[in-house]
């Protein structure tokens, strides 16, 4: 096992999702800015004599603290996935690791007018593993089929219990292009004991 | 001067959009560069603020063809990088040269607004 190729192939994980959520985080800050300044100008105005509506007043507000949920949700999920490192080892419900990176990669799907799709199993599927590693591997599968879809195309994500574990398909509308899994994905299937499979339209990620 | 903003979040640009209209500078706002696109057909103008990312098309992009059908456009981009240098570095190769970091200071985008109306005079 190429341990390097791992830790490069989680650092990368790491750094892209920190990035992109500071960037949505930036769009969160300036939009309570640019509230927060109309305020301060309707407010002057109002001082110089011009009439206000209290109805615009409360819109305003209730933008910006719309804004405030918005990047409470978005810390909120970058907090989950930092602190899954406290822990190398340890049991997880393996549908709520998969929405975590799911509503992580959000962003990118976006940016590629791709949309994600996630139905969650009943039950909890709980398996011990190495969770950053779990949560790389599921990071790279979703990031591959994004990368390769044409614009408008879309990503089913379902999680099922097994026998000997849990079981993640990811189904795609379309053949993504490219080639999977790459020598990085096979690195991190072994350090997980996981078995990784890819066929036209279908990315099957077992962790046992 | 007439100014297009650019930009997904329209919590933001249409607010931008409104507060530099109250400061005496006519602004229209759209949500995506397809939508620039099909706006600039029907109004002139002459300087762009555009979003660098946006989806299915950025702001780098969407200056690339504006570029080629209005060669006299003005262009200011909003990003949401960290620092300016890592967004230098990111967009060095495609002559980006006049851009904020957000969120924005009105003021800072209204010196820049006013610089690249100056240009436009001479």
């Amino acid at each position: 096992m190429d341990r390097d190729r791992v830790a490069e192939a989680g650092f990368g994980c790491f750094g892209r999702i920190a990035a992109s959520v500071s960037h949505e985080l930036k769009n969160v800050l300036a939009i309570i800015n640019e509230n927060a300044g109309l305020l301060e100008d309707i407010i002057f105005m109002s001082e110089k004599g011009m009439p206000f509506d209290p109805v615009r007043l409360k819109l305003l507000a209730e933008t910006i603290s719309g804004q405030v949920y918005r990047g409470s949700d978005i810390l909120r999920n970058l907090n989950r996935f930092a602190h899954t490192t406290d822990e190398p080892v340890k049991m997880i419900d393996v549908a709520e690791t998969v929405s975590l990176m799911t509503a992580l990669c959000d962003r990118f799907a976006v940016m590629r007018n791709v949309s994600l799709n996630m139905t969650s199993p009943e039950q909890a599927v709980v398996v011990s593993t190495h969770v950053f590693i779990a949560e790389t591997l599921i990071y790279r599968c979703l990031k591959f089929a994004i990368d390769g879809l044409s614009k408008g195309h879309r990503i089913e994500i379902r999680t099922e219990k097994t026998d000997q574990g849990a079981r993640i398909h990811f189904l795609t509308s379309e053949q993504p292009g490219g080639i999977f899994p790459a020598a990085e994905e096979k690195e991190l299937s072994e350090m997980l004991n996981a078995k990784l499979s890819f066929s036209g339209k279908e990315i099957i990620l077992e962790i046992v | 001067m007439r100014i297009l903003l650019v930009d997904d979040e329209q919590e933001l640009v249409s607010t931008l959009a409104e507060r530099l209209s109250m400061r005496g500078i006519e602004a229209d706002w759209v949500g995506s560069a397809d939508e620039a696109l099909k706006q600039v057909e029907t109004q002139q103008y002459d300087l762009a603020v555009l979003d660098v990312k946006m989806p299915k098309m950025g702001g780098i992009r969407l200056k690339q063809i504006l570029d080629d059908k209005y060669p006299d456009m003005k262009f200011i981009f909003l990003t949401g990088h960290g620092s300016e240098s890592d967004f230098q570095q990111g967009t060095s190769e495609f002559g980006v040269t006049d851009y904020l970091v957000k969120p924005v200071k009105i003021e800072v985008l209204i010196e820049k607004i006013k610089a690249a109306a100056d240009k436009c005079k001479v």
